[in-house]
């Protein structure tokens, strides 16, 4: 075994890692592998009625992505401290430094074994896992594509947060300036643009968020996305496995490991320089720790700056003695912290009186940055194009935050250049109109904004403005002959994912709710330009009309939804099917239920003028997989057999109606997984109807 | 046989010169014979090799042994001739210091048993 | 050969070294004498490369050293102060000086480890703290390199342990024309061992000289006469650096070549001539005399 093992420096350095990146290793594929492990466990006392509660892969990755995380924020910072760690005491650093390798090569070396134990440690978990779920029978469909993008998120994390250590521990010499400094390169960069960013669009306001590939640099960084989806997960928030987060998910991977290599080059630079002597200074030159204490102190007056930057505070309003008062707090604690830092770093009072002077770039620099991300959001937000230069308007559709869906009208139009000079004028005339609001500081309530994308020349600008009312334009937008055909297109079939109506859904099938859409999408094809207005701008239809809604995704890729009212033929054609399709299936319901072949459970709530009564759990469970129907049940059921062969349904809900909440309806004994459905089925009754059930019931409960 | 002393302030370098003389002279190296290797002695006496080079290569210089490379270092042919010659101005000191000792009142008898004496202590050092 | 030329450095202020001279040849043994705080360790820290040069060069083969693996490759430093890896045996102390050394013997390690009677496999901060020099030592010369330096280290080993290395040392020097630098307090120490001296002052060298030439090119005479004599006159054209006189003996301590300066002497007819050697303690008294220091002083 000796003659075998040929050390190098690469395998010294990993042996040198090894109880450091053991001890995570097998922390992390230990609880990997149990917490599959265990909820087999702890679901295999269950009946096969419960089968379906066992979680999936996916949510038993949703309790191991917490650890997962929070192991990816330590290695990726003992590992690398470990390496390190003889640069911080004179003697380690005296017996290394003499060494013959180079000094970047000898840093490149500690880096890559730091990285190599940090992908055993999130591989071995990623195959503990794996195997865990396999094992255990936890269902992995469609799991593996976004474990692996986690996995990835994590490498890469702990990559980063290593690579800003390491280098961290290039430029400073004892523990504590180790960790200051890598605090500083992890946050700082990001703390800085991210908040003149943030402050940027905030102040700017017309700048539409959409288009913030500003903040990307910021969005897709691990080391603020992981802890800040830490805290998420663990708030009970993210679901990781949204699919429309997953290519997301990649760039940030990408962007973090560019990051990661940015700060090894630093590194290397900072390592090549560095000289034995510095072990166990905080800092190797004094100039080094001025910037040191200025960059971990400044932040608390950089925030109050960037707030104010955002919110268009007057100087007047700043100045004034409660602001004032709490700015000069700030500066004091910043100044507590700053020399704090500097006697705890160096323990001496020797360098007091020169940092004091140093200390006032953080005030000075605050202003600065403040005012300077001030006028430069107020300049980019003044710049709008003249009237004349402005040939065409897009309108950009507004997509929900998480899943990215938008209006398929929105959709639809946005595609259509608009070039219609009224418009244009319009447009034009409600952004200056925007704009100088938002710079006076006064406020937009009035109005509702919509994103525009104006072209101008060559050059294109994205803009939220805010039109004091729509009717005015959307008036010129149907004077449009291509904005009225892109009103007049609806999803076609292969782009449809679902269509639900908002009333009755469960009585009527995929087919008969597609052959409604189609009536109506054919009814939208004929339109008019005032039928359009009407349809789509008003509120003729949509407050009281039984609505579909489809989502799915369009050919170009754009995820919509749209609720489209039924008019003309297509409801009537709604009315009477819907009706129809009402009784008879009340009609097997009862049936069914009458007979016991149906059970359900869940209750029964009747609303009259004035009362309530509710029933619940309309089923007795006389054993395992054993219903029976009770009584209740029975005395509904007739109720409802009656009231199925005539059928009448009032308007307004303020009429009494009988309120169905069954929630599990299961044949005796046999599969239940098929005939899962929840059924919120109103019923409106007339009143004498309601008073016979009544009867009924009251005689049953007694 | 070969022996230093670290406790005179002699410099080793001179000591292992005198010794070596007089072991050429007592015949322990014979004209032509091989002297002890410097790696050798360097060893056992526990000598820096350098002092060593250095003292024969003073010897070399003095003709009392030569160098063949590749080979070592030999005793010289006339290797004993060529250290009595140096002994002469030893020899004129001697006469200086008889000469006072006499005066002083020593008589022959007493110089030349001293000088048995003298030489029976040194084959005494030498069969050490 | 290793060449520091106005090699200057300095900590926080501090100068350390300053305008430092010296020739390190190969193949010899090298012994730096001087005062705590003259500048040996930090000399020696700036030959092994532990330390960048702030002013002037240090060069092995006329090459600088700092950040240069192919000189640092053949040179080892054992300081006074030792390090090892945490939690590490010999043994594993010696993987990881084969990993950075590719000369590393395994044969000698092996052999020497038992001829000091160490345990490999014994965890390092069980040892004594001579235990651990001598493992410091073990390891070093197991490397196998061209230069080794040896700061202060053989104050603190005790006598057949230092004769067992130095036999190694001077083995190697003989065979493969290794340099060992010596540093000590000790100037006994290094009179024996080394045939180059330096000594260092203030992080300068005061002067440096092959050891045997400074045992040689001072001597001590004595010599009298039947008569009266002037001791200046007896000595003149002769180098003298002091002459005592007591009674009707003239003790003085001359530099030159001993044969001529008794032959010329000599050939005044003395009563008395002798030639003694002065230990080099002596020498370096009358050395750095002459230069304007006082011996005392440049040890303390």
């Amino acid at each position: 075994m000796k003659k075998q093992y040929r050390p190098t420096p690469f395998s010294e350095l990993l042996r040198r890692l090894m109880l450091c990146g053991l001890v995570c290793t097998c922390i992390l594929t230990a609880v990997s592998f149990l917490i599959p492990l265990i909820s087999a466990l702890a679901t295999s006392g269950h009946s096969p009625a419960d089968s379906f509660n066992s979680p999936t892969a996916a949510q038993l990755h949703a309790i191991l992505a917490p650890v997962a995380g929070l192991t990816a924020v330590t290695a990726g910072l003992a590992l690398p401290y470990t390496a390190f760690s003889w640069l911080n005491k004179r003697r380690s650093s005296d017996f290394m430094h003499p060494l013959p390798v180079p000094a970047h090569k000898m840093f490149w070396l500690h880096m890559g074994a730091v990285f190599a134990w940090i992908i055993v440690i999130f591989l071995s978990s990623f195959l503990a896992f794996g195997l865990g779920c396999l094992l255990f029978g936890a269902s992995t469909q469609g799991f593996w594509g976004s474990f692996l993008l986690q996995t990835a998120k994590l490498i890469a994390s702990a990559v980063l947060f290593a690579s800003c250590a390491a280098a961290a521990c290039a430029v400073t010499g004892t523990r504590l300036a180790n960790l200051t400094v890598t605090v500083i390169f992890l946050f700082w960069p990001a703390f800085l643009y991210g908040g003149f960013s943030l402050a940027f669009y905030a102040r700017a306001e017309l700048i539409p968020t959409t288009e913030a590939t500003l903040l990307l640099p910021v969005v897709h960084n691990l080391s603020i996305n992981l802890p800040g989806g830490l805290a998420d997960l663990l708030l009970g928030f993210s679901n990781v496995y949204d699919s429309g987060s997953a290519a997301f998910g990649w760039t940030s991977v990408g962007v973090s490991l560019l990051y990661a290599a940015v700060w090894v080059a630093v590194g290397t630079w900072l390592y090549h320089r560095r000289l034995s002597e510095s072990a166990g200074q905080a800092s190797p030159t004094h100039l080094i720790q001025h910037l040191i204490r200025c960059a971990l102190t400044s932040p608390v007056l950089l925030l109050p700056a960037f707030l104010l930057a955002a919110e268009r505070t007057p100087l007047i309003e700043i100045l004034d003695s409660e602001s004032m008062a709490a700015l000069v707090t700030l500066l004091a604690v910043t100044a507590i912290f700053y020399f704090a830092y500097e006697i705890i770093s160096t323990r001496s009072f020797k360098r007091l009186l020169p940092s004091a002077a140093v200390f006032m770039v953080l005030p000075l620099a605050a202003v600065l940055i403040g005012t300077g991300t001030a006028a430069i959001s107020d300049m980019v937000l003044n710049h709008t194009p003249p009237r004349e230069d402005l040939h065409t308007v897009y309108l950009i559709p507004e997509r929900d935050q998480r899943d990215n869906r938008a209006e398929y009208w929105t959709l639809s139009l946005s595609r259509i250049p608009l070039q219609n000079r009224e418009l244009l004028n319009h447009c034009h005339l409600a952004l200056n109109v925007s704009v100088s609001r938002v710079l006076a500081n006064q406020s937009l309530n009035q109005g509702v904004p919509l994103t525009l994308s104006f072209r101008y020349g060559h050059s294109s600008m994205s803009r939220v403005v805010y039109f004091d009312s729509f009717s005015d334009l959307y008036e010129l937008l149907v004077k449009s002959e291509s904005a009225l055909e892109a009103l007049r297109r609806t999803p076609s079939v292969g782009e449809i994912e679902s269509v639900s109506l908002n009333t009755s859904d469960f009585i009527l099938d995929e087919e008969a709710k597609l052959a409604i859409w189609a009536m109506q999408q054919k009814q939208i094809q004929g339109f008019t330009a005032t039928e359009l207005y009407n349809y789509y701008f008003t509120n003729k239809y949509t407050s009281s009309n039984p609505k579909l809604t489809l989502r799915g995704t369009t050919t170009e890729g754009d995820v919509f939804y749209q609720q489209y009212p039924l008019t003309g033929e297509a409801l009537s054609y709604y009315n009477t099917t819907s009706e129809e399709l009402t009784s008879q299936y009340l009609l097997s319901l009862s049936e069914g239920l009458l007979n016991g072949k149906l059970c359900w459970d869940g209750y029964v709530e009747i609303n009259g003028k004035g009362f309530t009564l509710s029933y619940e759990i309309l089923y007795s469970k006389t054993g395992r997989d054993e219903y029976q129907p009770n009584s209740y049940s029975i005395a509904v059921a007739r109720a409802l057999f009656n009231q199925g062969k005539s059928l009448r349904r009032a308007t307004g809900k303020s009429e009494p109606h009988l309120l169905l909440h069954i929630y599990h309806i299961a044949h005796n004994g046999e599969d239940y997984s098929k005939d899962r459905n929840m059924v919120d089925q109103l019923l409106y009754l007339p009143q004498a109807e309601l008073d016979q059930l009544l009867d009924t019931l009251q005689e049953k409960n007694h | 046989m070969l022996i230093i002393d670290r406790n005179t302030s002699i410099p080793v370098y001179e000591q292992i010169i005198r010794q070596m003389e007089r072991l050429i002279l007592a015949g322990v190296y014979p004209p032509g014979a091989p002297l002890p290797s410097v790696r050798t002695l360097s060893q056992n006496l526990e000598i820096n090799p350098n002092t060593l080079q250095k003292a024969f290569a003073e010897l070399e210089m003095r003709g009392i042994c030569f160098s063949v490379t590749g080979t070592g270092r030999f005793v010289a042919e006339d290797a004993k001739e060529r250290l009595r010659n140096e002994a002469d101005p030893l020899l004129a000191q001697l006469d200086a210091l008889c000469s006072r000792l006499l005066m002083l009142g020593f008589d022959e008898e007493a110089l030349l048993a001293r000088i048995r004496a003298l030489k029976s202590e040194k084959e005494a050092d030498l069969h050490d | 050969m290793i060449e520091a030329i106005n090699l200057e450095k300095k900590f926080n202020k501090k100068t350390a070294l300053e305008k430092l001279n010296c020739r390190i040849p190969d193949g010899c043994v090298y012994g730096l004498i001087g005062a705590n705080g003259a500048g040996k360790s930090t000399f020696m820290r700036l030959i092994a490369g532990v330390y960048r040069p702030d002013g002037g060069t240090v060069t092995l083969d006329g090459a600088p050293i700092y950040n240069n693996p192919q000189a640092k490759n053949q040179l080892l430093f054992v300081p006074d102060d030792l390090y090892f890896l945490p939690q590490a045996n010999m043994q594993r102390m010696a993987d990881f000086y084969r990993a950075f050394y590719p000369a590393f013997s395994t044969e000698r390690f092996a052999s020497l480890t038992e001829a000091f009677g160490l345990n490999p496999k014994a965890n390092l901060n069980s040892f004594s703290k001579g235990m651990r020099r001598q493992a410091a030592i073990i390891l070093a010369l197991s490397a196998m390199p061209r230069y080794i330096l040896f700061d202060e280290t053989f104050d603190g080993l005790d006598p057949v342990m230092r004769s067992l290395v130095k036999r190694v040392i001077y083995s190697d020097v003989e065979e493969r024309g290794v340099t060992a630098v010596i540093s000590s307090h000790s100037l006994r120490e290094l009179e024996v061992t080394c045939d180059q001296l330096a000594l260092l002052h203030q992080g300068g060298i005061v002067f440096e000289s092959e050891v045997q030439s400074l045992q040689t090119a001072l001597f001590k005479i004595q010599i009298a006469f039947s008569h009266e004599f002037d001791e200046k006159a007896v000595f003149h054209g002769i180098q003298v650096l002091e002459i005592t006189r007591s009674g009707s003996v003239a003790n003085a301590i001359v530099r030159g070549e001993r044969e001529q300066v008794r032959a010329a002497l000599a050939a005044l007819s003395p009563v008395l001539l002798e030639i003694l050697p002065l230990s080099l303690e002596e020498v370096f008294v009358y050395e750095t005399e002459a230069l304007g220091y006082r011996f005392g002083d440049l040890l303390q």
